[in-house]
């Protein structure tokens, strides 16, 4: 049985025939994609309905996320959010909190919602806005119940009574050490290392690691996605990744299929050498579901954090004068490199400061020069920083980016004011340089760094607006058509599966995202409010609730 | 409390040579080491009693544990095996400062020192590295104690000009091989004298004098150091000849420069985890 969804219009991102009216489906592939005159053939000769619940709506391909972590998500998702900015979530929007009168409240309203007993893991704390946080103030709202506030960076944390007496982490253990802030239960740098570790069963558990990937789905569904890439397997560990991945994504209401590209840093504790792990990721492709598939992808590491200021850039530097940090040393990276670049695996290299990217270059250079490859598939991985000689280089070389967008609009105009001035600020993320350059560039949130919206990814991109609501670099803004490529088709080719998905042609996969406007036709300023009525995954709708399809 | 020692230093300067010559060499002390991975420690499989995940424990009561990217949860894997000393191999990138506060953070550690090993036949170009010069500048100014390995690979003039680059205190450690003794100097109670842990741990002291000397006075002072003292470096001169002074704990190299002249004529440096060390005393005693 054929079906034939017809559509306002069907943005293909297919430049042969970049636009139609119908998609004939069958067997969750693409069989004919036009009008209903020009697709008579295949309705004479097959029986087919046709589906109108689309009629007055705009088709895209499925949109695609090259880079997640469904790790990081199922541990942050289960949380209870109390955020200055406000939260789209699947199951309700998080009003912001913008005192600290409003947080306790909310904290107190929360913890009488709860169970007795339960814990509550409270996630979204700052103090320009909640004011200062302690463990006598958590006592207030309950001393029984144990209680954690997370802070918004993740890089600090603090515990009622409860929660250290559930913890086991008394005062002749824990008090007067560096880092840790025993009487108001304030842990951070090496003592929020301690902390975690003590909270580890819990925010790891089966059940409720398995709750949070359960969040994820709607939360990926909700943004529209089709395909995900989780760009780091093995990040916690990589056996309870996968089996969690089996039970909770591998499921018949899960509308979207994840490409899993393994952490080969992390792979390398368990496997003895580089050359013992890439035979382990060649394997890795026998066990794959219909949904989670392993290919010839790698996930490696550069330089560090960019939202922590660990980018390593170039001259001049940052303006206090601190220095980015190496997740590797450059010759191990290379050592790493050199093992799955001759092994003819694609390499994805997370870069996020220029020096990160100049030496991503050098490598990536000097194996050229060993082994010559095409299609090689290496994609620089969030590109903060980068420089234009270095944008010609990953041109000439072959190479593919995938940027992480949102960093200009949460983090230039702070930046700027605080990190390395407004010129560099406002050039980062390149994109349009890219572009011009005929570089294979897409977009991804880095979830949780960024909201899982692909349309605000490309807001971002085309916009190119601050959270001041400030344009930063106007040279490096994308068309509306670049970024609704970097979405669909570029994500698709940059994580190996261009074939199957990424654009709407006969023969693909028949994964749609439903929009209720035209991406590429409504002001630019309005792409991230377009409402996103359902997707369409191998052929069969799922309506997104709330947006009234 | 365990004591810790942070083993820092970039990739190559011999942190894990010298980790193993450690665990074949620590007598009656039950030692804990934390690596980065086991791949690179070899171990004699003889020696190994029992493996229980990421720990390995030694036959001479040592222990092992690979710390796999989660040193905290080595950490307490380690904390409650009842050994005497905790030493962490820093990764080559890591600042060793960083982790040395692991042991004013940790229950149940507290820091004993911070070492840092420097590959003399590499320090010069990774110091003007474009993407790791200003990481391994850092590192060195991190280290209470610089281990000097590699050096008998570099020309012997050029390993002065290397060794003068490099801050104080320094000592050399060929092929792993050095005063042990340093990574377990500095017991919490040897050093309660120290409330700010900011201070280097070791101290540098210098005796120079115009006057020459006689090989048998030298010697004397080197038999009667207190212990405190753990390298001792420099030269002296005495009526017919010039000699060079290398000291490693309670290893001594004397040797003959032929007639060489310096300027000072005696000048010898003594590295001493104390604070104090009497140099006008030992000046009197090099030139009875």
């Amino acid at each position: 049985m054929l079906t034939v969804y017809t559509a306002k219009s069907v943005i293909t991102m297919n430049p042969s025939m970049p636009r139609a009216t119908a998609v004939a489906v069958r067997d969750g592939r693409i069989i004919e994609v036009g009008t209903l005159e020009s697709m008579q053939p295949w309705l004479a000769a097959h029986q087919h309905q046709i589906d109108e619940r689309f009629a007055d709506a705009i088709i895209t391909p499925g949109f695609i996320d090259p880079h997640l972590h469904p790790t990081m998500a199922a541990v942050l998702l289960p949380t209870h959010f109390i955020t200055a900015m406000e939260w789209k979530l699947p199951w309700g929007t998080v009003s912001p909190v913008t005192t600290a009168q409003g947080f306790a409240d909310r904290a107190a309203q929360l913890h009488a919602e709860l169970e007795p007993g339960e814990p509550l893991f409270i996630w979204g704390y700052h103090q320009l806005w909640h004011g200062p946080m302690s463990r006598p103030l958590l006592n207030e709202i309950s001393a029984a119940r144990p209680v954690v506030v997370w802070h918004r960076s993740f890089h600090e944390l603090y515990m009622n009574d409860g929660m250290l007496e559930m913890l086991d982490i008394t005062e002749s253990e824990a008090g007067n050490r560096k880092q840790i802030d025993y009487p108001n239960g304030h842990f951070f740098e090496n003592g929020l290392g301690y902390a975690i570790n003590k909270l580890n069963p819990y925010i790891l558990s089966p059940e409720r690691y398995a709750e949070g990937l359960e969040r994820l789905k709607q939360v990926v569904h909700h943004g529209g996605h089709t395909t995900i890439a989780d760009m780091a397997v093995g990040l916690f560990n990589f056996d309870m990744e996968w089996r969690a991945s089996t039970q909770v994504l591998e499921a018949p209401d899960t509308p979207f299929r994840v490409e899993m590209v393994s952490h080969a840093m992390r792979l390398l504790a368990d496997h003895a050498s580089h050359t013992k792990a890439c035979e382990f990721v060649r394997s890795l492709p026998e066990r794959n579901t219909h949904r989670l598939h392993f290919s010839d992808h790698v996930k490696l590491f550069a330089d560090g954090a960019f939202f922590s200021q660990l980018a390593q850039l170039g001259e001049p530097g940052y303006i206090d004068g601190h220095h980015g940090e190496w997740l590797m040393t450059p010759e191990q990276l290379e050592e790493a490199m050199r093992v799955y670049w001759n092994a003819g695996m694609k390499i994805h290299l997370h870069v996020t400061g220029d020096l990160g990217v100049e030496l991503g270059l050098d490598v990536l250079e000097k194996l050229q020069w060993e082994r010559p490859r095409f299609n090689h598939g290496f994609t620089f991985e969030h590109f903060g920083l980068s420089t234009p000689e270095q944008v010609e280089r990953i041109a000439a070389l072959g190479a593919n980016v995938s940027a992480n967008v949102y960093y200009l609009h949460e983090l230039s105009d702070i930046y700027a004011r605080e990190g390395i001035g407004y010129e560099r600020a406002s050039q980062m993320a390149r994109l349009g340089t890219c572009f011009r350059h005929g570089i294979r560039t897409t977009v991804h949130s880095d979830f949780t760094m960024a909201p899982a919206e692909p349309l605000n990814s490309a807001w971002v991109a085309v916009n190119r607006l601050n959270c001041e609501g400030m344009v930063m670099g106007p040279q490096e803004c994308l068309t509306a058509e670049q970024a609704l490529a970097a979405i669909t088709i570029n994500a698709a080719h940059i994580i190996g599966r261009a074939d199957d998905v990424g654009s709407i042609r006969a023969g693909k996969l028949a994964d749609f995202t439903v929009l209720a406007e035209d991406p590429l036709a409504v002001a630019p300023e309005r792409l991230k409010d377009i409402v996103i009525l359902a997707t369409v995954f191998e052929g069969r709708p799922f309506p997104i609730e709330g947006s009234s399809a | 409390m365990i004591p810790l020692t942070v083993i820092g230093g970039y990739l190559g300067a011999g942190k894990t040579t010298i980790l193993n010559k450690l665990l074949n060499t620590t007598e009656n002390r039950r030692v804990a080491v934390l690596v980065n991975d086991f791949g690179s420690v070899n171990i004699d499989a003889a020696l190994i009693a029992n493996q229980d995940g990421p720990v390995l424990e030694l036959t001479n009561g040592c222990v092992c544990c690979s710390v796999q990217d989660d040193l905290g949860a080595a950490l307490e894997a380690v904390r409650g095996m009842g050994v005497d000393h905790a030493i962490i191999e820093a990764s080559g990138v890591a600042l060793p400062a960083k982790i040395a506060d692991y042991g004013r953070t940790w229950p149940g550690y507290s820091l004993s020192c911070t070492l840092v090993a420097v590959d003399a036949s590499n320090i010069a170009r990774q110091r003007k590295d474009k993407f790791v010069g200003r990481l391994v500048d850092q590192q060195i100014s991190q280290g209470d104690l610089l281990l000097v390995t590699k050096l008998d690979l570099v020309a012997s003039l050029y390993a002065t000009e290397i060794l003068a680059s490099l801050p104080e205190p320094h000592v050399t450690a060929n092929h792993g091989s050095f005063p042990f003794g340093v990574f377990f100097a500095l017991e919490p109670s040897a050093r309660a004298y120290q409330a700010d842990d900011t201070h280097p741990r070791f101290h540098s002291h210098t005796m120079s004098t115009d006057k020459v000397t006689t090989v048998e006075a030298v010697t004397a002072i080197l038999d009667h150091l207190p212990p405190s003292v753990v390298r001792v470096k420099g030269w002296f001169q005495t009526k017919e000849e010039s000699w060079l002074v290398q000291c490693v704990n309670d290893r001594r190299v004397i040797n003959s420069l032929g007639n060489a002249n310096f300027e000072p004529a005696t000048q010898l440096v003594f590295i001493s985890l104390a604070q104090q060390l009497d140099t006008e005393l030992i000046k009197g005693s090099v030139l009875r």
